[in-house]
């Protein structure tokens, strides 16, 4: 084709289309998905267990085994799966292209970030575990910036994770339950995404495929949590004491202990701070309006409760503080006057703290 | 620019053209990719990249993979530059061609 046959328009859309081409040319590996899947969901259900040998010696101790083996176990993902991406891309003589490489970088660092929230959670929060719901909404921005430069599978199950992990925050408690859920989300998630995904090619199957692994989650929490988690911490002794019975006793061994309704426990409140000088205690007393079933050890609580002989929990898992008040109000005979206002409750609710 | 400024017969062919651009936004890529996009021979193509490594449009790295030399292909800066130009050279062509029918 001689240079004045050619025409300028059709050589503008040849550039145009294939620069699009070569930006949109992105594509996850099977192994990717489940990998990270399957890798986050293993830190979800067992880092807990596994640090707790450490937390024994120590909180510190503990945390700093459990940030670190978090960072090794992603690294190690990070790793393996971008050596057998390459490994693969090779055999097939492909290339990965620069958006892929500059989107894994960005996700890179939002897994980066997830592990800092991590840090931050349990040195300020008091543990991870509270922030299972934003892991999962971490997970699915990763799927939709991937889905943006390939296929609307991967935008789908993003939004998919986004709600669940929306659910999950707002929902529910932070405990053994969330923790289970969510490890399965990522779990059937990663493994459901990567095997449904030739399938997903409409609308419709896009939100067949969806209900599919989130079904597939759900029976997973669902088998784990009637073999692992509740038979485990269930106590074995059917008899229930009463309170005075046990104290007069004292018995040795694991012992169900029931403080029933109407009666007093005292709760102790101490309040100190940087603007004050030494501090204030207050010992409460506040009647208990349902039957609590407690388990003892050689006369000390082991943290297995339960409410109105409904399901056993953690103590981890037991007391929220579900409301906390702040006002500063200024009356006519006392000048300023702060006020706070706790709310404990065994569920947690939204709207968690007001005040100016 | 002016129009009468003549095109860059490098890249003022269409294997080429779609060649470079595809490597513009793609950034690297193997033999067997480009051959596969632009439905074209081992020597067709073979005589495109050379054209354009000629001029320092196009640089090549190769890599040992299973006993076996990889070749990539990407965009240098002076090919991408050229690209820019070229396209620039296109649209004042099309813009002068609107001026005057």
């Amino acid at each position: 084709m001689s240079e004045r046959n050619i025409s300028p328009d059709n050589q503008l859309e040849s550039i145009q289309s294939m620069l699009s081409y070569g930006h949109k040319s992105i594509h996850l590996e099977k192994h990717t998905l489940i990998l990270w899947g399957v890798g986050i969901g293993f830190l979800t259900a067992f880092t807990h267990d596994v640090s707790s040998i450490f937390y024994e010696q120590g909180h510190t101790l503990g945390r700093i085994f459990q940030i670190s083996f978090v960072a090794i176990v992603l690294l190690a993902i990070t790793w393996f799966d971008y050596r057998k991406t390459r490994a693969i891309r090779a055999v097939r003589d492909e290339t990965i292209s620069l958006v892929q490489r500059k989107v894994t970088f960005s996700i890179w660092m939002i897994f980066a970030f997830a592990l800092l929230l991590d840090i931050y959670a349990n040195i300020y929060l008091g543990g991870g575990r509270k922030m299972f719901g934003v892991y999962l909404v971490l997970g699915g921005i990763v799927l939709i910036m991937f889905g943006l430069y390939s296929e609307r599978w991967y935008r789908w199950s993003g939004v998919v994770l986004i709600l669940i992990g929306l659910v999950i925050m707002f929902m529910l408690q932070p405990s053994n339950t969330s923790r289970l859920l969510t490890a399965s989300v990522f779990t059937a998630g990663g493994i459901g995404i990567a095997y449904l995904q030739p399938y997903a090619v409409t609308k419709v199957k896009c939100v067949w495929f969806s209900l599919l692994w989130v079904l597939g989650a759900v029976v997973l929490t669902t088998i784990v949590y009637q073999l692992d988690y509740y038979l485990d911490i269930k106590p074995d002794q059917e008899k229930v004491w009463q309170w005075s019975e046990y104290q007069q006793a004292n018995p040795d061994g694991k012992h169900v202990v029931r403080i029933s309704a109407g009666n007093q426990i005292p709760v102790e409140l101490t309040v100190s701070g940087d603007v004050f000088e030494g501090k204030a205690e207050a010992d409460l007393q506040l009647k208990v309006s349902k039957n609590i079933d407690i388990e003892f050890k050689n006369g000390k609580p082991t943290g297995i409760y339960r409410i109105d002989d409904g399901s056993w929990f953690e103590s981890n898992d037991a007391l929220f503080t579900r409301r906390f008040i702040r006002q500063t109000i200024v009356t006519d005979k006392q000048g300023p006057k702060l006020l706070r206002e706790i709310e404990i409750g065994t569920q947690r609710r939204l709207g968690g703290l007001s005040g100016d | 620019m002016s129009a009468d400024k003549p095109l860059d017969s490098i890249l003022h062919q269409p294997v080429r053209t779609r060649l470079v651009a595809f490597l513009a936004g793609r950034g690297e890529a193997t033999f067997k990719e480009l051959k596969e996009l632009l439905q074209v021979t081992d020597g067709n193509l073979d005589a495109h990249l050379r054209k354009l490594s000629a001029v320092n449009y196009i640089s090549s790295r190769k890599q040992q993979v299973n006993n076996r030399f990889q070749t990539f292909y990407s965009l240098t800066e002076k090919g991408r530059d050229n690209l820019k130009s070229y396209v620039a050279s296109l649209q004042s062509l099309l813009l002068s061609g609107k001026d005057n029918g």
